[in-house]
Order: structure tokens, then C-alpha cells, then sequence
């Protein structure tokens, strides 16, 4: 093996600039997107816990399209098929603001927002009626016995699977370079482009994002510890 | 105090309470018994509207519980109920249980709602398990931490479900031993139960239902003597056999 380790001349200047960017970027994409999915994902289970048809089938129609065309796609479609459809002006400002970024946070949060309406929903349906009884027969009014016995609990049993969800949603993010976003797997390709440093710029962005996983893991474990919902 | 008049309800086209007429004095316990299946259970859930009826009267201290000015969490804060399977709400602990009629319902604060709920628990003897979380208290001092629930809100009726069916033999006494001392303070009680020493010994009037029907509404001397019911007698003979 002829290869030089040259670790060192990634980790400098302007290549490791390029890397805290794409760090960045990556963090941003994110946080903005699993702060966005978990609240849309509050609001499609409420919506599809509501015993009206139409919205029900709205909502299993939205999940049902996020879970079974490939996220690739999604993102395609937001950063390709929507653009045309919008105004040029729009799309001007869109893209002197950073259309990229913004599409591959609005793909990304309603794929994980499908998701995890999801798992908040599995939580929902595997609380024993008798607690909504209970509730109630204390005098909790349904709102009070949602928001004080049902939803407390079914967040709980929802945990594990949200934080699968993050974990996955963190990985998803270098899907974000496929339409252009600065983010870490997109810079790692540049660098290795640029330097031919290719095993060096690949093996940090894999540290990089190993480091932030195991992170995501162990928070993970901590808080499902913390919250586990024990039933007799 | 509470006054059952014709009540009658269906389950689709099954009917399980057919003119149930009954009074329950205050401060009085009265035991409900019969067959698996009669009713004594759905009859006791009407009390609060937890299954609403179809045709009757129930009143309560001499107001109609069905009537439309009735607010129903207004009138379930007012009568305990227990169920058979406890229902502890397994995210919260102990003290948080018994607390959180006070909190959201009175809506006291924190500090104001701890206090009377360990006074509770006090009373149940379950004071040294307020910080625990249901999943690590047994089956007998699960039923006591819910009938503290039930009680937090000094309720005029207190009604019980089974609440001795789920528990393991040796659990049973300590809940008994519980009802025995709520009976004797005056509380208005209505109880679904099999335990017959306890309804013989507790009890001011026991009621025997079978298939929906009131058959016999006795004190315990009579219910226990050969002038009952012919039904109740099988009953009995059936329990004494199985225990």
C-alpha cells in the first residue's frame, strides 16, 4: 500500500474551515427540522385523533406519502418541483436568501413529522382506556384528562421511537447535499475533491458524524431511563 | 341520598339494568352482589355517568344527576370512585396521584395540595410510599393509594367497583380493614363485592342483582337468614363453595 495518511493537511486552514461550515450546516438543518417535525407531529395526531373523516384521511394521506416515496425524492420535489411553480420573484428572493437550506429543512421536518406523528400515535393507542375512565371519573374534564394523564404518558411510550426518529433525522441530513446544501458530507466531497485527500476527508466526516450519533445515543438512553413509563 | 327510580339501560339490544328501584341512605353502606353479568357493576357506574342511562331517574341529595344544568365533572368531583384494577396513573407517583384532583381540579398549588394529600396517605398508611411510582407498590396498597384519590376531595358518595377482585389473597385484608374504617365514619358507600364476611359485618343494606334486576334489597341478617330470596340463597351456596 502506497497511500500516505495525510490527516493533518485536512485538519488546517481553509479545509478545515470548510469542515466547521459544513458542521454547521449540517446542525442547522437538524435543528430546525426535528423542532419543526415535532411540532407538526403534535398537531397531525391531535388532528387525527379528532373523529372527522376527512381530516383523518388528510393526515393518514400526508403520512402515508412521506413514509413510502424515498427521501431523495421529497427532497427533490420541494427543491425542484416547488420552485417552478412559485413566482420568479419569490424564487429570486428565495434564493438570495438560501433556498437550499430552507428546502431541505421544510423536506426533511415533514418527513420526520409523518414519523413521528406515527410513533406519538402508537404511544396514544397503547394506553389502556381504563386511564381515560379514571380520569375522568376523578372530574378531569377530556382536555384536563388528555393533558394531564394521556398525553404525559403517551410521550413517554413514544420516546424510544422519537429518538430513533432523531437519530435517523441527524443521518438524513447529508441527503441535504444532494440538492446543494454546504453540509458536512457535501464539504468532506469538496475537500476530497480538492486534495485527493480522499480516505482523510471521509474518515472525519465519519468521525464527525459517528461523535454526534453516539451523542444522540447516549442522550437517548439517559432519557429513556428517565422517562420510562413502567406498567404493572 | 341517592335515589335509584326505574332505571333501566341497554347495551344495543341487550338490556342490563331493568327498573332498578333502590334508595341508598346517607351515610350508609350498602353492598351490591349477584352473578357475574347482572348488572352490579353497570349500575354502580351510573352513579357518577360513567354509563349514562336510557330510561329512569337517579338522584342524588335530591337533584337529578341526568338533568341538563348538571355539570358531569362537577358531579364526578363530588363521588369517588374506585376501580377494580386501581387505574394509578403509572407516570405519576404516589403523592402525585392522590394530589392531582387537588391540583387540577381545585387547582391548589403544589405546596398547598402536598400537605392534605400525605394527610391522605396518612390515613390509608401509605405515607412512606408517597414517592414512589405505582409500578413498585403491591396490588392491596395500589387500591389504598386510589381510594386516597378517591377521597381527596372529601366526596359526599364513595362508590367501589370489585376493588378486592385483583388482589392476591393476603392483600385483601388490608383494603378490607380500610373500608371497614371509611364505613365507620359515615361515609355514604356504595361497594360491588364478593367478599361476603365483609358485607355481612360492614354493610347496612346488601342488594342482589340478577340479569339487570334488583331481586333483593335486605340488611344483613335477613339477607344471610333462610327468609331470603330463593336467588341470593344459590348465590351464597355457590360462593361458600368456591371459597
Amino acid at each position: 500500500m502506497g497511500y500516505q495518511f495525510d490527516f493533518g493537511r485536512v485538519l488546517q486552514g481553509e479545509y478545515l474551515q470548510l469542515i466547521l461550515e459544513g458542521l454547521q450546516a449540517t446542525m442547522v438543518v437538524f435543528v430546525f427540522s426535528w423542532i419543526i417535525g415535532l411540532v407538526l407531529a403534535v398537531a397531525l395526531t391531535v388532528v387525527r385523533a379528532i373523529e372527522f373523516k376527512p381530516t383523518q384521511f388528510l393526515v393518514a394521506a400526508f403520512v402515508e406519502y412521506h413514509r413510502n416515496v424515498p427521501m431523495l425524492i421529497q427532497l427533490f420535489v420541494w427543491y425542484f418541483g416547488f420552485a417552478v411553480i412559485l413566482p420568479d420573484s419569490v424564487n429570486d428572493y428565495l434564493n438570495d436568501v438560501g433556498a437550499e437550506i430552507g428546502y431541505a429543512i421544510v423536506a426533511l421536518a415533514l418527513n420526520k413529522a409523518a414519523y413521528m406523528s406515527e410513533d406519538f400515535r402508537s404511544g396514544l393507542r397503547s394506553i389502556h382506556p381504563a386511564q381515560m375512565e379514571a380520569a375522568r371519573s376523578i372530574g378531569l374534564t377530556y382536555l384536563g384528562a388528555m393533558c394531564w394523564v394521556i398525553l404525559p404518558q403517551a410521550w413517554r411510550l413514544a420516546l424510544p421511537a422519537l429518538l430513533g426518529q432523531t437519530l435517523i433525522l441527524f443521518k438524513g441530513t447529508s441527503l441535504a447535499a444532494a440538492i446543494g446544501v454546504a453540509e458536512l458530507s457535501y464539504q468532506a466531497r469538496y475537500i476530497e475533491e480538492q486534495s485527493f485527500r480522499i480516505f482523510e476527508a471521509y474518515g472525519i466526516a465519519t468521525a464527525i458524524y459517528m461523535i454526534i450519533s453516539f451523542a444522540i445515543m447516549w442522550l437517548s438512553s439517559i432519557l429513556s431511563k428517565r422517562y420510562e413509563l413502567r406498567v404493572k | 341520598m341517592i335515589e335509584f327510580q326505574n332505571v333501566s339501560k341497554w347495551f344495543g339490544a341487550l338490556q342490563v339494568l331493568r327498573d332498578v328501584n333502590a334508595t341508598v341512605a346517607k351515610g350508609t353502606t350498602t353492598v351490591l352482589c349477584g352473578p357475574s353479568g347482572s348488572g352490579k357493576s353497570t349500575l354502580i357506574r351510573t352513579v357518577n355517568r360513567l354509563e349514562p342511562i336510557q330510561k329512569g331517574q337517579i338522584t342524588l341529595a335530591g337533584r337529578d344527576i341526568y338533568a341538563k344544568d348538571v355539570d358531569v365533572n362537577v358531579l364526578r368531583s363530588g363521588i369517588g370512585f374506585v376501580f377494580q384494577q386501581f387505574n394509578l396513573f403509572p407516570h405519576l407517583s404516589v403523592v402525585e396521584n392522590v394530589m392531582l384532583p387537588l391540583l387540577r381540579i381545585r387547582e391548589r398549588s403544589r405546596a398547598q395540595a402536598r400537605p392534605v394529600a400525605m394527610q391522605m396517605l396518612e390515613r390509608v398508611g401509605l405515607a412512606d410510599k408517597a414517592n414512589s411510582l405505582p409500578a413498585d407498590i403491591s396490588g392491596g396498597q395500589s387500591q389504598r393509594v386510589a381510594i386516597a384519590r378517591s377521597l381527596i376531595l372529601k366526596p359526599e358518595v364513595l362508590v367501589l367497583d370489585e376493588p378486592t377482585s385483583a388482589l392476591d389473597p393476603e392483600m385483601v385484608g388490608e383494603v378490607l380493614k380500610l373500608l371497614r374504617e371509611l364505613s365507620a365514619d359515615g361515609i355514604t358507600m356504595m361497594c360491588v363485592t364478593h367478599e361476603m364476611g365483609f358485607a355481612r359485618e360492614v354493610a347496612d343494606r346488601i342488594w342482589f342483582l340478577r340479569n339487570g334486576t334488583l331481586t333483593f334489597d335486605a340488611e344483613p341478617a335477613q339477607f344471610f337468614s333462610d327468609e331470603a330470596h330463593q336467588d341470593v340463597r344459590n348465590f351464597l351456596s355457590a360462593v361458600r363453595k368456591n371459597h
